[in-house]
């Protein structure tokens, strides 16, 4: 059905298009799959009723905009509850859990393996973190990197490559390069 | 050692596949000059490579529950929510569109379109009753005034000559409209094999004066008389000579659904007056009050 510049079909489809990436995005920040789904659900809502405005809102890229929207719901929630991203004793927690996965195993990473990269990772600054989830999980392009952490496309790259660099470090003091 | 700092970063790049294809060759022809460089790249690669497994791996993969797609649907069909409720403001809403415009439309008539009505009462047969016949024989007795139904008398006034109920109407045109109505209805008039027919008379003042002239006039406009005859002009003349006002035949001048009343200032005001003190109850008609 056409409503005021959208279908509910478009939505539908951009619904079964991002909500996997959306909800793994939003876990990341938020570490609970109920906790995500909520965030997602909220970031499809502020979409729509942006659409149907009024005034009527045109989203030149419905993706990073919804990627955008999901981070910032997951900043207030984890604003409201005073969390941090993560401490080092939850790091160790959330490692192990993301171990736990049923088939988290593969040919690459054996389990240890896995467990080291991940706390590595997690010494990484929050927003290092976030630009590596969206550049390295979700394929984002560093504009549109940009457009969902309010950065320029010159600093993203600066601060992809410093984690990088980290990364590598880490990775080489644990032994797994 | 300069020239591979330049590249650092380049390297990231291009592992992120945001280089263009001149600048990946040119890294490309840079990796296979600097052995440094390219062991550096090969770490990152394998860096980058086991982030992204490791990510993939303790990734979720999951969809929306049924009950978080109902409430983004919902937001999608906002009518669909309380559709009752929304029915009844819809309503309520053409309601006070239809009252704002009937009152701005009423509001808005100039003063001089305020007008007067006049409600004549013109009989189907060949003669009718002279106003006072009608005022004596439709007067029933007390309390038994439907099995009294009036004579008419036959005193002679001209066939068509109307019985006008004049009201002051500018203010409240449908109350006295009412008012009329239900002395017709009380008179038992209908009852006598003449039937009476009312007719609503409006009067249209124009303020301004007639250009040229030191006269004014008045426009009397039948309502629902498809055209205004002698018969017409002589029952109002009639009515309104009988209330001390004479109009002469050149005062007044015959148009296809009105006529005007042409007279000079004084007199116009002097009519004005008398129109606008007409109250409903006191009618020609006995009301049977």
């Amino acid at each position: 059905m056409e409503k005021d510049g959208y279908s509910e079909e478009e939505i539908e489809a951009l619904i079964a298009s991002t909500e996997r990436a959306l909800i793994r995005f939003a876990a990341w920040y938020l570490g609970d799959r109920a906790d995500a789904c909520d965030a997602v659900q909220s970031a499809y809502i502020r979409y729509v009723r942006f659409l149907q405005g009024p005034p009527p809102g045109v989203v030149r890229n419905p993706a990073a905009w919804l990627f955008r929207t999901t981070r910032n719901i997951c900043l207030d929630v984890l604003k409201s509850a005073r969390m941090r991203l993560t401490t080092p004793l939850e790091e160790a927690q959330r490692c192990d859990s993301r171990a736990a996965v049923p088939g988290s195993d593969d040919a690459l990473l054996a389990r240890d393996d896995l467990k080291l990269v991940c706390s590595v990772f997690e010494t990484l600054s929050g927003r290092e973190r976030e630009i590596a989830v969206l550049k390295i999980e979700h394929g984002k392009s560093y504009r549109e990197i940009a457009e969902i952490t309010n950065l320029t496309v010159s600093n993203v790259g600066f601060i992809l490559h410093g984690a990088m660099k980290k990364l590598r470090s880490g990775c080489k003091e644990k032994g797994l390069l | 050692m300069k020239n591979c700092e330049a590249y650092q970063e380049r390297m990231t790049a291009g592992l992120a596949g945001e280089l263009s294809p001149e600048e990946e060759a040119e890294l490309r022809a840079h990796l296979e000059k600097c052995p440094a460089c390219r062991a550096e790249f090969e770490e990152l690669s394998r860096t980058w490579k086991l982030t992204e497994a490791m990510l993939e791996a303790t990734a979720l993969d999951e969809t929306l529950p049924d009950s978080n797609r109902a409430e983004i649907r919902r937001a999608m069909n906002p009518r669909r929510r309380f559709p009752a409720v929304r029915a009844f403001w819809k309503i309520a809403a053409m309601f006070l569109v239809c009252a704002a415009v009937l009152c701005v439309v009423l509001l808005s008539a100039p003063e001089n379109r305020r007008h007067v009505r006049l409600d004549v009462f013109q009989s189907s047969g060949e003669k009718l009753e002279s106003i006072a016949a009608l005022k004596k024989s439709s007067v029933p007795a007390k309390g038994n005034r439907a099995e009294k139904p009036m004579a008419p008398a036959r005193d002679q006034v001209p066939a068509a000559e109307a019985v006008i109920l004049a009201s002051s109407a500018a203010d409240s045109p449908g109350k006295a409209e009412r008012h009329a109505a239900a002395d017709v209805s009380k008179s038992g008039m209908a009852s006598k094999n003449m039937t009476f027919k009312r007719k609503t008379c409006v009067l249209r003042e124009n303020n301004a004066p007639v250009s040229g002239t030191a006269e004014e006039t008045l426009t009397l406009a039948f309502g629902d008389f498809p055209e205004i005859g002698e018969k017409e002009i002589s029952a109002v003349t009639a009515f309104f000579r009988k209330n001390g006002i004479r109009l002469e035949p050149d005062e007044i001048r015959l148009r296809k659904e009105s006529f005007e009343i042409r007279v000079s200032p004084p007199r116009m005001e002097t009519i004005r007056i008398f129109l606008r003190k007409r109250k409903p109850e006191r009618t020609l008609l006995p009301a049977g009050r």
